[in-house]
Formats: structure tokens, sequence, C-alpha cells
């Protein structure tokens, strides 16, 4: 399953207790998310989008937007490749 | 570039840890493990470049009418001692010593640097005076030095021109600054004594911790190994509680079992706190500065009680200070604080102290050499906590450097609290 960012934001925006939370707002900076509540996230979009984030590439993401895109590059890593004999 | 005439005084923890460094210095030692050849002759280019770059290493601070400021501009450059080859266990005595051996503040610079060669790479000690950095500034400014020091590209952006010119305080979001600052300050005061008075009516008949005149730091290196750091985290993750809270969890556990007799004892804890990405301005890990805070509060543990009961208990204790500004708070009013505990010496600040700085992004190939391994120990005194420990996740391990006092135990006495913080963390998540 594909993360799309709407979701995303969505989600922070549950976790946060915020009605609205835009792709660019800053978690910690704007949204004033602490060290819980980024696990809570976390979490929450690894069981929505069936994917394991990796704690050392969380410490790059600062907005929705980059968990968005953190994701996008799991889920991608995730597919495996088409082989290549079967694409006829 | 700030001018050789530039100058502005300390503030907040900063004043508090210039305050300090009168009782013990105050100093933060980074320790890298390396494998390889070291080039000298480029390590010694790579401390005048970030010597250059950064402001705050070319500062030292002046004490006028008990005030303190940092001057820019004048120091020599950053000194480097290199040993004879030696064992390489002998990197924690130097270690050791560094903590406990003063900067000459009124000339700085507030950094030096000692490399201790053995049969396979040696070990790179880096000393910091605490006023210009706390931890996540260390980790940039570490892996700066190394990527300077093997010639690669470094992460660094040239000069920082900003950098020191203003302390944390002049950088609270407005509702801790001015008139909100004020009102924020009363309640956090009548929590604080809420919370002493609490302390006080639990904490009796139960045992207090010693008062010594002085104490002298002990270093106790340990890792947890890549499996259980990974069952940690799995837990971390299931049970939706940090690993700030868990590892702080483990530490009071083990610390209660071994220098409490009570069955249940209620204690206080110390967890630190990093100020930048909370201010106005969101302060760069690039920039030297120390902008760290501590939310102190007091938990109940009981000797055979549930682990995670507790490990809750302290993340909500974490998430309530840090929900009232905290941070701000205890960060600006560190130095009246300070002095209080040291004027009074009637109490110790805490039983215990943690401060997980997370996973550190230090590449580990410098080309000629590697690293494998990062230290980091910050000082304590006397009447700060009996027991504390400085812990980040490097090449999947937890590597968790413990403080404590000579005064407070022996080796063998902390060595059991280590290994049973670890038992108790193995027993939770296995």
């Amino acid at each position: 399953m594909l993360a799309e960012l709407e979701e995303v934001c969505r989600t922070v925006g549950l976790v946060l207790g915020r009605r609205r939370v835009t792709a660019d707002q800053r978690l910690v900076e704007d949204l004033g998310a602490e060290s819980a509540d980024i696990l809570n996230i976390m979490v929450t979009l690894e069981q929505k989008y069936g994917v394991k984030v990796d704690d050392t590439e969380m410490t790059a993401v600062s907005t929705a937007r980059d968990l968005h895109q953190l994701l996008m590059k799991i889920t991608h890593a995730a597919t495996p490749a088409s082989d290549p004999a079967r694409s006829t | 570039m700030p001018t050789a005439a530039s100058s502005r005084k300390l503030a907040g923890v900063e004043h508090a840890l210039r305050f300090l460094d009168d009782v013990a210095p105050f100093n933060v030692v980074v320790v890298l493990r390396l494998e390889g050849d070291l080039p000298i002759a480029g390590l010694r280019v790579a401390l005048d470049e970030i010597q250059h770059r950064h402001p705050l290493l070319q500062t030292r601070i002046a004490t006028a009418n008990h005030e303190y400021s940092f001057h820019f501009g004048g120091p020599g450059p950053i000194p480097i001692e290199i040993s004879e080859p030696t064992a390489p266990d002998n990197w924690l005595a130097a270690a050791e010593e560094e903590l406990h051996q003063r900067f000459d503040l009124d000339a700085g610079p507030l950094m030096r640097c000692r490399y201790l060669p053995n049969q396979s790479g040696g070990h790179l000690i880096i000393t910091l005076h605490h006023t210009i950095v706390d931890g996540v500034s260390a980790v940039y400014l570490v892996s700066e030095l190394l990527s300077l020091c093997s010639g690669q590209p470094s992460s660094g952006t040239g000069q920082m021109s900003q950098e020191g010119r203003f302390p944390a305080l002049a950088l609270y979001p407005p509702k801790y600054s001015g008139t909100g600052f004020f009102r924020a300050a009363a309640s956090f005061m009548a929590r604080q004594m809420a919370d002493e008075v609490k302390f006080r009516w639990r904490s009796r008949g139960v045992r207090k911790a010693p008062l010594a005149g002085t104490g002298r730091c002990r270093l106790l290196p340990m890792h947890f190994p890549a499996g259980l750091t990974a069952t940690l985290f799995e837990a971390s993750r299931r049970r939706r509680i940090t690993l700030n809270a868990i590892l702080s969890a483990g530490l009071v556990a083990a610390a209660q079992r071994h220098l409490y007799p009570s069955p249940r004892a209620p204690l206080r804890h110390i967890i630190f706190t990093d100020l930048r990405p909370h201010l106005r301005s969101a302060v760069p890990a690039s920039e030297l500065g120390c902008h760290i805070s501590m939310f102190r509060f007091t938990v109940m543990v009981e000797r055979e009680g549930d682990f995670w009961s507790l490990a809750r208990a302290i993340q909500e204790s974490t998430l309530r200070a840090a929900r009232s500004g905290e941070r701000f708070l205890s960060h600006s009013m560190s130095p009246k604080m300070m002095k209080m505990i040291l004027d009074l010496k009637a109490f110790r600040m805490a039983a215990t102290a943690l401060s997980y700085t997370g996973p550190l992004n230090l590449p580990a190939n410098h080309g000629s050499f590697t690293v494998s391994g990062l230290h980091a120990f910050t000082t304590n005194f006397s009447l700060g906590p009996e027991y504390s420990a400085l812990v980040h996740l490097f090449r999947g391990e937890l590597w968790c450097d413990i403080l404590y006092l000579d005064c407070d135990m022996d080796s063998a006495g902390a060595q059991r609290i280590a290994q049973d913080m670890q038992a108790i963390l193995e027993k939770a998540v296995c």
C-alpha cells in the first residue's frame, strides 16, 4: 500500500491532536511534537502501511512531507523488482 | 566573523556550568576508537580549519564582577598532544584525566585534543568545555573534524558567523519571553515546590543520598550487544514508550536495588533535553553551543515493581514537564538553582540522570582509518546525581557511558549497578 501525503498529514494531526497539519510544517518546531509523539506517529504509520522505519532514518525527518518521502522510499525498496525473464 | 573586541554574557545553562566549573571542571570528553592510520599532519590542519570555522573555538571566558562573558577572538591554536604508543585499554585513564583537567578559561581555547596510538589504531580524545558544546553539536563537530582529517568533503559550510552570538534565552518562543516568562516561571516554581514537598513526605525513613565535600568522577563504559539493542527498539515501538524512558527505567530500577535498602523509594531522576529545535529560530547542530536543559522529577520505584509501569511513569513525567515548558524555565533558572544547591549543601540534585542522544550520524569509514567506537562523558560534581549515563546508538549498538563519583561507590559497586541495569532491561524485553 502506497502512502499518500494527505493521509500522512492526517495521521500526524490525529496523533498530535491537531485539526489541520500541512505537509511542510515541522513536527517539532511548528507542531510542538515531543519524542514520545514522534514515536507514536512512526508506529502508527508503520502499522498502517506495513513497513518498518529505521530509527537512524527518522533522524532526517523534519516534516510530514519528509515522512511521506521516507515511507515511499521504504515501500519501493520492499517491492520486489519484476523478473525480466517473465516480462514478455 | 566576530571581531576581537566582541563579547557577550553567558546566560542560562552556560552561566550555571561556568559557575560550577569553580567546584569541578565542567568538561565534555569524547573518545573515538580508531582502526588504521590517523594522519597526524591532517589532524593538525583539520583542527586549525575547524577553529577557523567556529567562533566558539576562538573564545575565552572572562570574569568580572561575578559576571562571565565570552570574548571572541584571541586564543591560540587548539592544543594537541600525541602520546607514545600505548596499550589499548589506557584510554580510560586518559579520558578520566581529561575530564578533571581544567581549561584556562581566561585564555582559551576551550577545546583540546589528545591522541593515544596503539598497535591497531588509537584513541582520539577530544575535550571541550561544556559551556560551548552540547551532545548534538559535539557529534557534528567530531564528524566535521574526521572528514577534514581524512581529506573528505566536510559537511561543514564554512564560517559560522552567528555561532555563539546569542544565548538560548534570546531565542525562547514568545510564550516564554517577556511577561509570559514570569507567569510561566511562577507556575514552574510552584510545581517544583510541590514536587519537593511530595518527595520529602514520601521519602521519610528512606535512605538519603550522601553529601560529600568532594568526589572524583569515575568512568564506566559499557555497550549493549546488537541483539539486545534491536530488542529494546522493538519493545519501544510495541509499547509506544521512548527508548529514553526505557533506559531511564532500567537505570533507576538498578540504582534503587543497589543503593536503597527499602523495598520502595521515591527517587529523583534527571532527563536531559535538547533545546535547539524548540527555539524561536531553530539552532542547527552545525553551530556549537550549549543548548540543553533538564527535566527533574520524582518517581516511586519498587524493588519488585513492574518495569513497564515505571518506564511509562517516566515517559509521562517527561511529557508533562515538556508540555509545561519546563525545558525553558529550567534552562533559564539553572544558575539560581545551582547557586542555591551549592550554598545550602543540603541535598543532592537527583539519584540518577540519563541523556540519550539517539542514533549518531557519524560515518565509520574515513579512508586510512575507521571509527569503531565512540564514548562520551560529562563531568558531575558531589551534589549532582549519584549515578548517571550518556547513551547513544552507534553502529547498531547502544553505547552507555556511565559516570559515578568515588565518594559514592567503588568501581565494583558501579559495575554491579551497570550489570543489573542490563539484566533488568533484558528481563523486561526478552
